[in-house]
């Protein structure tokens, strides 16, 4: 910085002794040095014409927005995207449509079924078993269980031969199952060749039939 | 001016997606026409009757039962003759069960079994309270089984194990019984799973119906156990006491016999974790000869 530069800059500022003063007059008679200081001049009384505007009060953040990012490394991208303290404008019409995109979510959760899947279910596969009964007279034989939640009217049994021997197949699942038979709607009967049986709770015995999980089989009562 | 764009198109575009949900939550909560109103509606009752169940079939709804699952036991109670107060009762049970949070499913079929077979109400109700009581002595048991170190590995493993070990529980295996079995599969470390407790838990249960004492069953399965065995030989422990069985031996000695034989095997070395076996032939299932005898007609008790 020159000498005069630097008594230009104190005199812009108001801060020029008197002998200063004298020497900056001095350096003015110079052309160079009085065309600068005329420059100056004429900037100070554009700039005295100017409107001034108060700057809002995000100013600061959005200039720092507008900057360039300097090139950091991904996790200062990740940290700075996390962290970094951000201005949120909102009006109510913001905040209207926001809550009212919550109210409608939170009722769409609420009609979504009770009972949805909560995985795939690991045991898909079915086998083929075979239920029969030897029931000579009787007109009508069904078969109700825990496969078929209990109802009577639905799996009947089939005698192919006339001669009593009532059967009836059935696609079940990997699992255990209680069953009975019942006669004619209305009489209900313990299978008395079933593997195991277990106890109704309600005075009667129920037959028990275990399907195990191998993927394809046939069994027989 | 283009953040107010912006925003109307989300209204819009919620507005188009959520209205059929939002109007079918608004029709649930004024109990519109449901299937428990269909049902309701084809039923022949008194008004103050079809008001107690409807009542009592909303409040079973509001405790999270399927609304499918509450108005099917009401159509199979009204068309077997059960009377309103009677439905209501047994829909007290079934909420009860559910607020309690527990498998409402084995619930649910015990009083649809009993409607069947023409059982009193009363007495389905006394049961399925019943079993309410042990699905909660299990669930608890189960819980105490994961803090001690069983893991669960698979969705639906946790519920599972819940309703075998009631089961368990209702043939008379003691709480006791079931923590000793439950601690002895947490000791296998790696294959201290909950898929292995209701292995355990549901041969414990096929052994004791087919005529042991849960003391000696609980032995037979601890036996399983200590030896390392894996989940599948232990849900063929069943198989293996009915072929002991078919040698003319009681159910005791039979046991007696099988526990002799894995103990007698070699050991599967720190029990190994489940993944890691090897996958077994399918076999077909036993063909359980019995003699033929005039089939007995037995009635329902009531």
């Amino acid at each position: 910085m020159t000498r005069f530069e630097e008594l230009l800059d104190a005199k812009l500022a108001g801060e020029l002794s008197p002998d200063e003063n004298r020497e900056f007059a001095a350096l003015l008679m110079l052309d160079e040095n009085r065309s600068a200081f005329e420059a100056h001049e004429e900037t100070v009384a554009l700039l005295e014409g100017v409107e001034r505007h108060v700057p809002s009060s995000s100013f600061t953040e959005e200039v720092l927005a507008r900057l360039p990012d300097r090139r950091s490394r991904p996790w200062e991208k990740a940290c700075d995207l996390v962290w970094a303290p951000r201005t949120v404008r909102w009006n109510f019409a913001t905040a209207f449509a926001l809550s009212f995109v919550l109210v409608v979510t939170a009722l769409a959760w609420k009609t979504l079924p009770s009972r949805m899947a909560v995985g795939p279910d690991p045991r898909p596969v079915v086998t083929l078993f075979r239920f029969s009964l030897d029931a000579p007279g009787a007109q009508q034989v069904s078969l109700a269980g825990e496969f078929n939640g209990w109802r009577t009217d639905e799996i009947f049994l089939a005698d192919v031969t006339g001669r009593g021997r009532f059967s009836v197949t059935l696609p079940l699942k990997p699992g255990r199952y209680a069953y009975m038979f019942v006669f004619d709607g209305a009489t209900w009967m313990t299978d008395p060749r079933a593997e195991a049986y277990r106890d109704d709770g309600f005075g009667n015995k129920n037959a028990l039939v275990n399907i195990a999980v191998p993927t394809v089989g046939h069994g027989d009562t | 001016m283009a953040t107010r764009r912006l925003v109307g198109i989300a209204i819009l575009t919620v507005t188009a997606l959520g209205a059929p949900s939002m109007s079918r939550a608004i029709a649930q909560e004024r109990s519109k026409p449901g299937e428990l109103s269909r049902t309701l509606e084809t039923a022949n009752l008194s008004p103050e009757g079809n008001a107690l169940v409807r009542a009592k079939g909303a409040e079973v709804v509001r405790a999270g039962v399927a609304e499918g699952d509450v108005a099917s036991l009401i159509q199979r109670g009204l068309a077997r003759g059960v009377q309103p107060a009677e439905l209501a009762r047994l829909l007290d049970v079934l909420a009860q069960a559910k607020r309690q949070d527990l498998p409402i499913e084995p619930v649910l079929d015990k009083m649809k079994e009993g409607i069947a077979k023409r059982i009193p109400p009363a007495r389905i109700a006394a049961v399925a309270s019943r079993l309410s009581g042990e699905l909660a002595t299990s669930r608890d048991l189960v819980r105490r089984a994961e803090r001690e170190g069983i893991r669960v590995e698979a969705t639906g493993e946790r519920e599972r194990a819940t309703e075998v070990v009631a089961d368990a529980l209702g043939r008379g295996v003691s709480v006791k019984e079931m923590e000793d079995l439950s601690r002895q599969v947490a000791r296998s470390r790696q294959a201290a799973t909950m898929s292995r407790l209701e292995a355990g838990a549901q041969a414990t249960s096929d052994l004791v119906s087919m005529g042991l004492s849960p003391r000696e069953a609980l032995e037979t399965v601890g036996a399983a156990l200590s030896k390392g065995l894996s989940r599948r030989d232990i849900e063929r422990l069943r198989e293996r006491l009915a072929q002991e069985m078919k040698r003319g031996e009681s159910a005791a000695e039979g046991a007696s016999r099988l526990r002799d034989e894995i103990r007698a095997e070699r050991p599967e070395k720190g029990g190994k974790p489940e993944k890691a076996e090897k996958p077994e032939k399918a076999e077909k299932p036993e063909k359980i000869e019995k003699p033929e005898k005039p089939p007995k007609v037995e009635r329902p008790g009531r």
